[in-house]
């Protein structure tokens, strides 16, 4: 249990390790491009920690990096074109950056300071940790970057979703509308800010101040 | 020398089963990923010059114009232009629909890899009105100065709106040229 909490917490990759900041900073402007990022590199560092694990007394110590990168980046490439054929918008959104999960350092990292020299069980548990922590942090900060910056929450769009009750829950997509369906658009308006938001958080200088406040506040809460 | 034929040959040994498995993948993707780019860049090319269907594509050999689609709307021969623009991200592609004259109808912003939130806002369905019937009386803006300041979709993308302005602009004179 140790091993998968530490991520999420003591050792927070993007809070704690300040690893994997570059994707932090430049997928947070919707919430939706955050739990895609999130999963894609929970993906890529689960199968790349069982893969090294598994293999570790295979792989030669003076060619570890190339065959640890092969691997990494084999994971990537599947995660790309899967995203590519199957959800392309979020492909499109994610732009570059699904690629360079490559060059993550919390997958090498991991690869390097823990998959290498654990059994495949404690690998697992470290790459859902470090994973979930991963996404948990892109999330927090996607969260207050698309509410403060453009006054939305950007989710994934469900067609055919109903009313509770009388009360419609959500705007209904394009698609639902066109076909007299109520479903989400996957856009949530958070009032007031949606006409009037604090452009300074959707640019890279106000991801830089969210992530820097966001770590300030998690540090002191994991002092205490 | 034994040593370094068989870590060669344990790294080889990986690079193989890797290459297999990717091989795989794309075998399963590929169609789909073909499929999915053939539809959307049908609907955007009837949602281009709604009501009229494009003509079969003729290639052009240019640095910027890859090709064109001619599409006969009424009494008039309308021109949609396939063009490469130099992007943050590298290269992008644009759709871009001009009369015969070179004034610009309507565009789209098709593949790129433009910073998220930045220069991605150039695929924002509002982005191209700043250039929009321009090209013959008024000529398309080729810098920030030229758009005034209503649109601040620029603001911090000054190389994604020098690639998109650049582009629907040397399409433009490319038009003006008679080369089709």
């Amino acid at each position: 249990m140790k091993e998968l909490v530490k991520g999420i917490l003591k050792e927070n990759p993007v809070f704690v390790l300040v690893l994997g900041l570059c994707p932090a900073l430049a997928v947070t402007t919707q919430v939706v491009n955050a739990i895609g990022m999130g999963m894609g590199t929970l993906f890529v560092l689960l199968c790349s920690n069982i893969m090294i694990s598994l293999l570790k007394k295979f792989i030669p110590y003076e060619v570890h990096i190339p065959a640890y990168i092969v691997i990494i980046a084999s994971f990537v490439t599947i995660v790309d074109l899967t995203l590519q054929a199957y959800m392309p918008d979020l492909s499109r959104s994610l732009g570059v950056f699904v690629q360079l999960i490559v060059v993550n350092c919390i997958i090498l990292g991991r690869a390097e300071a823990f998959a290498s020299k654990h059994g495949i069980v404690d690998s697992i548990k470290d790459a859902l940790g470090m994973g979930l922590g991963f996404t948990m942090a892109l999330i927090f900060i996607a969260l207050v970057r698309e509410i403060l910056g453009s006054g939305t929450i950007t989710l994934f769009p469900i067609e055919n979703l109903g009313f509770l009750g009388n009360i419609k829950l959500f705007q209904p997509s394009d698609a639902a509308a066109a076909q007299g369906v109520v479903g989400f658009s996957g856009v949530i308006k958070i009032p007031l800010l949606s006409d009037a938001p604090i452009t300074v958080f959707s640019l890279p200088a106000g991801a830089l101040l969210v992530v820097g406040y966001l770590k300030a506040l998690f540090n002191k809460s994991n002092q205490s | 020398m034994h040593s370094l034929v068989d870590k060669t040959l344990r790294l080889t040994l990986i690079c193989g089963v890797a290459a297999f498995l990717l091989g795989l993948v794309n075998y399963k993707t590929e169609p789909v990923i073909r499929e999915r780019k053939a539809i959307e860049l049908k609907e955007a090319l009837s949602a281009l010059v709604s009501g009229a269907e494009a003509g079969a594509p003729v290639d052009v050999e240019d640095e910027v114009v890859n090709l064109y689609y001619p599409v006969s709307v009424a009494d008039e021969t309308l021109y949609i232009l396939s063009l490469t623009g130099k992007g943050y991200g590298g290269d992008m592609t644009l759709l871009a629909v001009y009369d015969s004259q070179g004034e610009l109808i309507n565009a789209k912003l098709m593949d790129n890899d433009e910073t998220i939130g930045i220069g991605k806002k150039a695929e924002d369905s509002t982005y191209m009105d700043k250039f929009l019937n321009r090209g013959v009386e008024r000529p398309l803006p080729t810098t920030k100065a030229m758009i005034g300041s209503e649109f601040d979709d620029v603001t911090g993308a000054t190389i994604t709106f020098s690639g998109v302005s650049q582009a629907l602009y040397q399409g433009s004179e490319w038009i003006k040229e008679g080369s089709f």
